[in-house]
């Protein structure tokens, strides 16, 4: 088990990573999640050891092995745009590893072979990487990493460079891979579908800190902050005012609606919130707990369904699927029941 | 576009052949004159009296043959050993100064060979600032420090001339591989020493080949700093041409040893074309400053520093004495400080073997580097100017750049047995320099003309400029800093020619190196001191190009 222990890292004198805490169970996958420029890869390079802390500490297993240099860790890492040797073929590239722990040949035959079948390119162990297509080279990497059998495998935006319907068919083909595996891997990315078709736990990083880290359900559905529900695409937020332990006032267009919800703590009086609205049903005929009147502001065709914005008052505009079209400008509905009300402190 | 572009100039139609070919025709005749001929003259004269009545001395070709290439194989060594290091710290590296440490370590190899040798006379010769401080200090009658005239001097001054082409090459290439690939060798397992080893040397090793093989072909076609350091019993191809045919006139004999020059100069050549277009296919493109870190660790901090502070003790001392050396008077017990060195280059002395004021030939060469600028450049303009309109007319660059290879020495023999009684006529040296830099500026052109955009030309055209317009108000304003800079260093390529000038000037036309090189080569004081005068002279005209080109390129 991993545990980053009050990281601090300063690049150039602005702080980077300020106290990050950061833990990775046996056979996890953990994604950590975050705009670019956050830096995720650089928490990878310093549990890599390619990169030195200024404060805190890496404990792996019980001890701290920040003093141990990165060619003693036995971590893999695989990284952005997969640094593969150009001077060496497939084969040589994925044996790297297991010639520099001096594994006897016929053994590392066996495992290169392995490797190459796992990832479906049997015949390329001759080829030159330098030939190779972005998902080929891809798909090297991770053998590459993946051969000396690391005790943890990082994985730094493996699918970024690659274009969409590339990414569709290769995050598959990883969460087989990884899981057939069982290596704890820590998964960076910034797309948010990436992170939950891969995690087992995601990690959103966001100002040098892990703010929050739950299950893809628990992370969707329960954001702590107003930064990660939007940073996860959940836009549709009001500002609220607590007006009772679990009682709160939103204004919509000049009028207060008061509405309950559930919280795990209760409220203060007074207490500025926000309230994020899960699902909701436009002009449902079911009676629902909350009516919020509402224009529709556009409405675009996006092939399975319709992208509505939907306006609820002035400079708030919420984001919404449905199944048939809308004329913009027309006045809707729409209905929330009190399950659907997320309370966001921050 | 790209296609009408296609069709225009790439097609090898009928119209585009012979005005390519009309572009290139004075090109052409300059080094056919200037050129061929003259080295076809050499081998010409060699064949003919080979079959005739010559009597070859072999073992003293070999033994020349033998040194030169053992002085030039030492010379490498140590240059790849000292330049290494330094190719990795700025490769690699942040550090304060950076940019002028790389510009002040460039400085030695755009200074002309007798100034070099000039400088090491002046610091650790017989006569030079350390031997002339120790014998005051220790009131002794002998220099204690005796270097002059052994082989150390020259792979010293050897090491001081090319440690930035080791540099620059290796440099260049080392920082063009991804640190990533290091980093990714070290998860896998490998210590920093195995890293080296198995990723980081493979990418380097063409770049470190085309850097020995042109290290050895500098050191190889030495001549003026085995010349006026290595004294009567180190003699390298180059200087035995020249005192076989100046001294002992057996143009025969000069003329074999030029051959055996041609013959190797021309095959490292070759090579190392090769290597450089291997070099190419493995390279990985990204951006400017992500290989580059700064130093953590102490040993890291420690290596840059004694790294930077060697070399620069080792490049600036000659460079800083030989200026204090043209200062200084000693008579036989203490050192005193004079001007008269500069004063005298003024005076025409009556006992002096010149003819002129020592400071006429400073105007010399300042009106040969002149011509020879103008004469690079147009005929460089020339070649680019067909290269960029005519794109066959690229195919033809290889015969322009051959003279980058040709010993100056070797060129001026070839005048010599060419030009014959028209040897001395005095527009021959202005010649001869603008043809030493000439592939410079083509070099430096070329790259200048493809540049500019194709639709800025077809926009001209569009609004009615004939070509001739699009050439004089879109190519040239354009093109104008780039042209001086060319020009500036065509210039300062004929300031210090040596080579080849030693075959040309007549007594009463002296340039700055040929009489530097006359004054090291009398005895007493004063013309030693005038030596370093003049040396320093020319060393701060050179500074002053390099800072011009310097400036500019940052």
């Amino acid at each position: 088990m991993l545990q980053v222990k009050d990281v601090s890292y300063q690049y150039e004198h602005d702080p980077l990573l300020s106290d990050l805490n950061f833990h990775l169970g046996d056979h996890e996958i953990v994604c950590l999640l975050g705009e670019s420029g956050s830096g995720k890869s650089t928490l990878l390079r310093i549990i890599a050891g390619l990169e030195k802390p200024d404060k805190g500490d890496l404990i792996w297993n019980g001890n701290s092995i920040l003093k141990v240099p990165p060619y003693k860790r036995n971590f893999g890492l695989m990284f952005q745009d997969y640094a593969l040797f150009p001077h060496q073929t497939v084969a040589e590239n994925i044996a790297f590893g297991l010639k520099m722990n001096k594994t006897d040949k016929t053994r590392s035959k066996q495992i290169v072979s392995d490797l190459l079948k796992q990832i479906g390119m049997e015949s390329f162990g001759n080829r030159k990487v330098t030939e190779l297509s972005g998902g080929e080279q891809q798909r090297v990497a991770l053998a590459r990493a993946l051969a000396p059998k690391p005790n943890l495998l990082m994985l730094d935006e493996p699918l970024g460079a690659l274009d969409h319907t590339l990414r569709l068919t290769l995050i598959n083909e990883l969460r087989r891979i990884l899981g057939e595996n069982g290596i704890p891997s820590i998964y960076v990315t910034h797309d948010r579908d990436e992170a939950f078709s891969i995690a087992d736990r995601v990690a959103i990083l966001h100002d040098g800190k892990i703010i929050q880290t739950d299950t893809p359900e628990l992370i969707f559905t329960k954001p702590k902050s107003v930064w990660a529900a939007r940073f996860l695409g959940l836009n549709n937020i009001l500002p609220a005012v607590a007006v009772g332990q679990d009682q709160v006032a939103v204004e919509i267009e000049g009028m207060t609606k008061i509405m309950s919800v559930s919280t795990e703590y209760p409220l203060i009086d007074r207490q500025k919130i926000w309230i994020l609205f899960i699902g909701g049903l436009i002009d449902s005929a079911e009676a629902m707990d909350y009516q919020l009147p509402a224009t529709v502001e556009s409405c675009v065709y996006k092939g399975e369904y319709y992208d509505l914005q939907i306006r609820i008052t002035p400079g708030v505009v919420f984001d919404l699927k449905a199944a048939c079209s809308f004329h913009s400008g027309s006045p809707i509905t729409l209905s929330y029941c009190r399950d659907n009300l997320q309370v966001i402190l921050v | 576009m790209s296609r009408i572009k296609r069709q225009n100039h790439a097609e090898l139609n009928f119209n585009n052949l012979w005005k390519g070919l009309a572009l290139l025709l004075i090109p052409a005749g300059f080094l056919l004159l200037f050129f061929f001929l003259p080295l076809w003259e050499i081998f010409n004269t060699v064949i003919g009296e080979y079959f005739s009545k010559l009597i070859i001395n072999w073992g003293k070709i070999s033994r020349v043959f033998f040194f030169t290439t053992l002085q030039a194989l030492a010379s490498t060594a140590l240059t790849i050993i000292a330049g290494l290091p330094l190719a990795w710290i700025f490769s690699r590296y942040k550090f304060a100064g950076k940019k002028f440490f790389k510009s002040l370590f460039s400085v030695p190899f755009i200074l002309p060979t007798v100034v070099t040798a000039a400088a090491f006379s002046s610091l650790i010769g017989p006569r030079g600032t350390i031997n002339l401080w120790l014998m005051e200090i220790y009131d002794l009658q002998q220099p204690p420090i005796q270097l002059m005239n052994t082989i150390w001097i020259i792979l010293i001054a050897h090491v001081f001339y090319n440690i930035s082409v080791v540099m620059r090459i290796v440099g260049n290439a080392w920082s063009a591989i991804d640190v990533r690939l290091e980093d990714a060798a070290q998860t896998l397992g490998s210590t920093p020493w195995q890293t080296f080893r198995s990723v980081t040397f493979p990418l380097l090793k063409s770049s470190i080949a085309s850097s020995v093989l042109l290290v050895f072909l500098f050191d190889f076609t030495s001549y003026g700093v085995v010349l006026l350091l290595g004294g009567a019993r180190y003699r390298t191809i180059e200087v035995e041409i020249a005192q076989q045919a100046m001294q002992m006139f057996n143009l025969p004999m000069a003329g074999l040893l030029s051959i055996l020059q041609i013959i190797v100069t021309v095959g490292i050549t070759i090579i190392e074309n090769r290597i450089k277009n291997d070099t190419k296919s493995n390279r990985i493109p990204k951006t400017a400053d992500e290989n580059l870190k700064t130093p953590q660790h102490a040993w890291e901090k420690v290596a840059i520093t004694v790294l930077l502070t060697v070399t620069s003790i080792l490049l600036l001392s000659p460079l800083l004495s030989l200026a204090l050396r043209s200062f200084i008077v000693f008579d036989s017990h203490s050192i005193s400080w004079t001007s008269s060195y500069y004063q005298r280059l003024f005076i025409n002395e009556r006992s002096s073997f010149f003819y002129v004021p020592p400071i006429q030939a400073l105007w010399n060469s300042l009106k040969n580097g002149f011509l020879a600028a103008v004469i690079s450049l147009s005929i460089g303009m020339l070649i680019a100017l067909a290269n960029d309109r005519f794109r066959w007319t690229r195919k033809l660059n290889a015969v322009f750049m051959i003279p980058v290879g040709t010993s100056s020495v070797t060129l001026g023999l070839g005048y010599l047995l060419f030009f014959r009684s028209y040897i001395k006529h005095p527009l021959l040296i202005p010649f001869a320099h603008s043809l030493i830099g000439l592939p410079f500026v083509i070099r430096s052109l070329g790259p200048l003309f493809q540049g500019i955009p194709a639709s800025l030309r077809q926009a001209g055209a569009m609004l009615g400029a004939s070509p001739l317009k699009v050439f004089t108000k879109i190519d040239l304003p354009i093109l104008r800093r780039g042209l001086i800079n060319a020009g500036i260093f065509a210039f300062t390529i004929s300031l210090g020619e040596f080579g080849a000038t030693s075959f040309l000037s007549t007594p009463d036309r002296p340039t700055i190196p040929i009489a530097i090189f006359r004054f090291l080569g009398q005895p007493g004081a004063t013309n030693y001191g005038q030596a370093m005068a003049m040396s320093t002279i020319l060393m701060c005209f050179c500074l002053l190009g390099i800072g011009v080109l310097e400036n500019d390129f940052a």
